[in-house]
């Protein structure tokens, strides 16, 4: 824990640099990376944790942890917490600053995106991030994997996979959301500049997109509500609302109810089939017994892409390129 | 020539007695109640029939099946197993969760739990850490949980309590007064509550089937599926049943279960349902020998280990 901790420090300041470089493209000044820097450490630790706490806080009392047993164990975070924390960091920045809530939450996009890789890598260090039992996965006689391998001993090494409490290897799905977090830095990096608020919205959409397809694949201890992990469901509701506010972001001559509501009955469809893949995966759907775990994977994750396709024009006019 | 001839055979008797008395002194230990030690592993000898029969000086487990079951509630018949076990020590029936703790909700699959904990038989237990889990929870004499208060009136569990005798207790529609109550009397009589279980409901008590009503249990008591059972037969006699479930609409309800056990058992004294559904699972060593439609993980096991020394 100590170890991901300095790691995590040490993305921090790398991001709180790469702020400091982008400071041309962004347009801010280098006095608003350190007071951002200074809100967002401390409130997203604060925030993160608190959410965590939150999301459990029912567990905690069965299990009689309290808040400060929690605070200090070694209890997880909430990432979409730590995104409220930044978030904050931003509205008090722009505040102090005097620059604008947008110009200073797209200027830290890139670097939150930067912290994210990072935490995300970092999840090796506290065995945290993964997935299905790789043997049991290409088992034939299971029903993980259309594919059959019967010696997958190549990939039971790092980083494709990590060993668990009980020494079997598990997929780590802690490198696909670090890889798809890379993604989306250098999305951010190369992007046109665009009005205030575009490169923050931008990396909320593809993070909460992708992150509903990973919280499925994930099976380590992630808050889960019923039967629904909470970051699954909070990413699905993201993605809606990120839908909505950039319809509402749109100059009012080009907002078109009729054209939102196609949009949103799209993503219910799709947050319907993923819902449906969810229980295919628990083998609960009689007609879809058929379907190995990994073709309901990638339903999932052509569900995400679909999501992810059908905000994505709204976010576009919403947000227009910016000579 | 024949002095040496009779030194070889006084020689050969003396191993073959040293043999004999060997086997017969070996010792039969109580393993400790952490639930981080797991018995001894079961010897490859022990095995009569592979996976089926098992057998050393503090453990006899025997394997029956009953295939082409006609359950009235089932699609298909289907195939009912079940391990009898008896014991020489009560420390030998125990339980373990996941990753060994109750904070960490971490789900493990059965098969690396049974590699991790080399029991000769051994079985899912009550779906016991899921979130927002309300109920009674002791495991290896630790106690985990104790709001069953959460259950609403109509919903109350069936809870199973596992003495240090290893002694099964039921306690139906329990509230968390009544099991507090019931582990104080049992204090006062010199015992200790090592395990609880809140799931149900008990599907035997004393050789009579209990009733068992589908609104009653939040567990799909009335629906042809998987199940797991485990049951007291007697001082130290056991018995886990498990009931396949090929495909979905295949399987049994706790009735037919409840039946069928008492049917094969007339003398039990306690049967109580566990987790079942794609969760049910039986190993006869490290082999699983139910089938479940499901790719569920679980969160914990009850299992019968040999306590024959090592040394």
């Amino acid at each position: 824990m100590g170890t991901f901790a300095l790691v995590i420090a040490g993305a921090a300041l790398l991001a709180l640099l790469l702020m400091l470089l982008q400071r041309k493209k962004t347009g801010i000044k280098p006095s608003t990376a350190f007071i951002f820097g200074a809100f967002a450490i401390p409130l997203c630790i604060l925030i993160g944790r608190g959410a965590y706490w939150i999301c459990s806080i029912e567990w905690m009392k069965k299990i009689n942890v309290s808040f400060w047993d929690f605070a200090g164990s070694g209890y997880s975070y909430m990432l979409y917490g730590a995104v409220v924390g930044g978030f904050a960091a931003a509205f008090l920045t722009a505040k102090i600053s005097g620059e604008s809530f947008g110009r200073v939450a797209d200027a830290a996009a890139a670097p939150a995106a930067l912290l994210i890789a990072t935490g995300r890598f970092g999840e090796y260090l506290v065995n945290a991030g993964f997935g299905a039992r790789i043997l049991e996965w290409f088992d034939p006689y299971e029903t993980w994997s259309m594919i059959p391998w019967e010696d997958p001993e190549p990939i039971c090494r790092f980083p494709f996979a990590v060993q668990n409490y009980y020494g079997t290897w598990c997929f780590s799905i802690n490198l696909w959301e670090g890889l798809a977090a890379v993604v989306f830095l250098i999305i951010l990096l190369t992007m046109k500049k665009r009005r205030e608020g575009g490169a923050a919205t931008l990396l909320l959409l593809m993070y909460a997109s992708c992150q509903i397809l990973f919280e499925s694949m994930r099976r380590d201890d992630v808050i889960i509500w019923g039967f629904v992990k909470a970051n699954q469901l909070i990413s699905a509701l993201l993605v809606l609302g990120i839908l909505i506010f950039c319809w509402l972001k749109q100059p009012m001559e080009h907002r078109n109810a009729k054209q939102l509501w196609i949009r949103i009955v799209l993503l219910l469809v799709a947050a319907g089939i993923i819902m449906l893949m969810e229980f295919a995966l628990d083998l609960k759907v009689g007609f879809l017994l058929w379907m190995r775990a990994d073709l309901c994977f990638m339903v999932m994750a052509a569900c995400c892409v679909w999501m992810l396709l059908t905000v994505l024009p709204v976010w576009r006019k919403a947000w227009p390129k910016q000579e | 020539m024949r002095t040496g001839k009779r030194v070889l055979l006084v020689l050969a008797t003396i191993v073959l007695t040293l043999c004999i008395l060997s086997s017969a002194l070996a010792e039969i230990k109580t393993i400790p109640l952490d639930m981080l030690e797991h018995g001894t592993p079961p010897k490859a000898e022990g095995w009569v029939e592979p996976n089926k029969e098992y057998e050393d000086e503090s453990i006899h487990a025997v394997l029956y099946e009953r295939r082409n079951y006609k359950s009235k509630t089932s699609d298909g018949n289907i195939t009912i197993r079940w391990a009898e076990v008896e014991i020489k020590d009560p420390s030998q029936l125990r339980t373990a969760l996941s990753y060994d703790s109750f904070e960490n909700k971490d789900l493990a699959t059965a098969p690396e739990m049974v590699a991790y904990l080399n029991p000769v038989v051994s079985c899912n237990d009550d779906y016991v850490k899921i979130n927002n889990y309300k109920g009674s929870v002791i495991r290896q004499g630790v106690l985990y949980l104790d709001n069953l208060d959460e259950w609403t009136e109509d919903l109350k569990q069936d809870v199973l309590l596992i003495d240090d005798l290893a002694d099964f207790h039921v306690i139906q529609k329990a509230s968390s007064a009544d099991v507090q109550a019931y582990i104080a009397d049992l204090e006062g009589q010199g015992r200790t509550i090592l395990n609880a279980f809140t799931f149900g409901p008990a599907l035997v008590i004393n050789g009579e089937v209990q009733e068992i009503k589908g609104k009653d249990s939040t567990h799909e008591v009335i629906l042809a599926t998987a199940r797991t059972a485990i049951c007291q037969l007697g001082p130290l006699k056991y018995a886990i049943f498990a009931a396949d479930c090929p495909q979905t609409g295949y399987g049994i309800n706790c009735t037919e279960l409840a039946n069928f056990i008492v049917k094969t058992y007339p003398d039990c004294k306690i049967a109580y349902n566990l987790d079942g559904g794609g969760s049910s699972r039986l190993f006869m060593g490290q082999k699983r020998v139910n089938k479940a439609n499901g790719r569920r993980e679980i969160y914990g096991m009850i299992y019968f280990a040999s306590a024959v020394s090592e040394e």
